[in-house]
């Protein structure tokens, strides 16, 4: 690449500061930028299953008087599980839908620059803008709107 | 005020607005087993005390178990998308505390 093209490169409007809420579902490493993020939760609220429901919603929770579908990102994603429980729930909200993720671990909130159209590709992992390398490992950065919409759209 | 009628299908509580019911009577082997027709399990056989509703729009009585209470609506909302779909399953009423409670509205010709 020439000298020019990398200076065009860095100052690409499309490179953009933002921060990511790291977290483990099974044994993935995920994460979702920190604007659809609403809270976190102890993941202890009671569950209703909810009949016909796709299998990769658990059901639904009461959180502070909403009412909010429990996604499982094992079984929609098709990730390999953990052996151990799931503590958190990620309550999300985008593309006019809320969620609640139960997750393994928390990882923490990492302050990135990153340039989606750039990001390494997820290979056979849907709904992820792709691959980012952070100094604490390999995190798949979902696309939560398109990930809300698909889960809501197809069963599984 | 009572709006709900609250009754419990193989250990998950649901609803139906009184509004839609015209009678509760003693179940009868004749009667749907709701369980099945929302497709979570089956009702088995009759078991002592067990109820079914007749809705007012007519149609066959709904098998609901032995387990009948009578309730306030409280704050009902409807179904989160991500949890849609069965047809019956219009939406949940929120308590204070405890699991969500499902509210059905069986529409009997969506299923026959």
């Amino acid at each position: 690449m020439s000298e020019a093209g990398a200076l065009e490169d860095e100052s690409s409007p499309a490179e953009v500061a933002g921060s990511l809420l790291v977290f483990r579902a099974g044994g993935t490493t995920l994460g979702i930028e920190t604007s659809f993020v609403e809270r976190l939760v102890a993941d202890d609220l009671p569950r209703t299953a909810v009949p016909g429901a796709p299998a990769h919603i658990l059901g639904v929770i009461n959180h502070r008087g909403a009412a909010i579908a429990v996604l499982d990102l094992l079984t929609f994603l098709a990730l390999p599980p953990a052996d151990d429980p799931t503590r958190r729930l990620v309550v999300v909200r985008a593309a006019g839908m809320g969620a609640a993720i139960p997750v393994q671990a928390i990882g923490g909130i990492e302050r990135v620059e990153f340039d989606f159209a750039r990001l390494e590709d997820a290979g056979a992992l849907d709904h992820t803008r792709g691959l980012l390398d952070l100094e604490s490992g390999p995190v798949y950065v979902l696309d939560l709107p398109q990930l809300l919409q698909a889960a809501a759209a197809r069963p599984s | 005020m009572s709006d709900l009628v609250r009754f419990e299908l193989l250990g998950v509580a649901y609803s139906i607005d009184l509004s839609l019911v015209e009678s509760i009577e003693p179940a009868s082997a004749e009667d749907m087993d709701l369980a099945e027709a929302l497709g979570v399990g089956r009702a088995g056989a009759l078991r002592p005390r067990e109820r079914a509703l007749r809705l007012v729009g007519g149609g066959p009585a709904l098998r609901i178990g032995a387990a009948l209470s009578f309730q306030a609506l409280g704050q009902a909302l409807d179904l989160p998308e991500l949890a849609r779909g069965h047809p019956w399953v219009v939406g949940v009423c929120l308590e204070a505390e405890g699991a969500p409670l499902l509210r059905l509205q069986p529409e009997l010709g969506v299923l026959s």
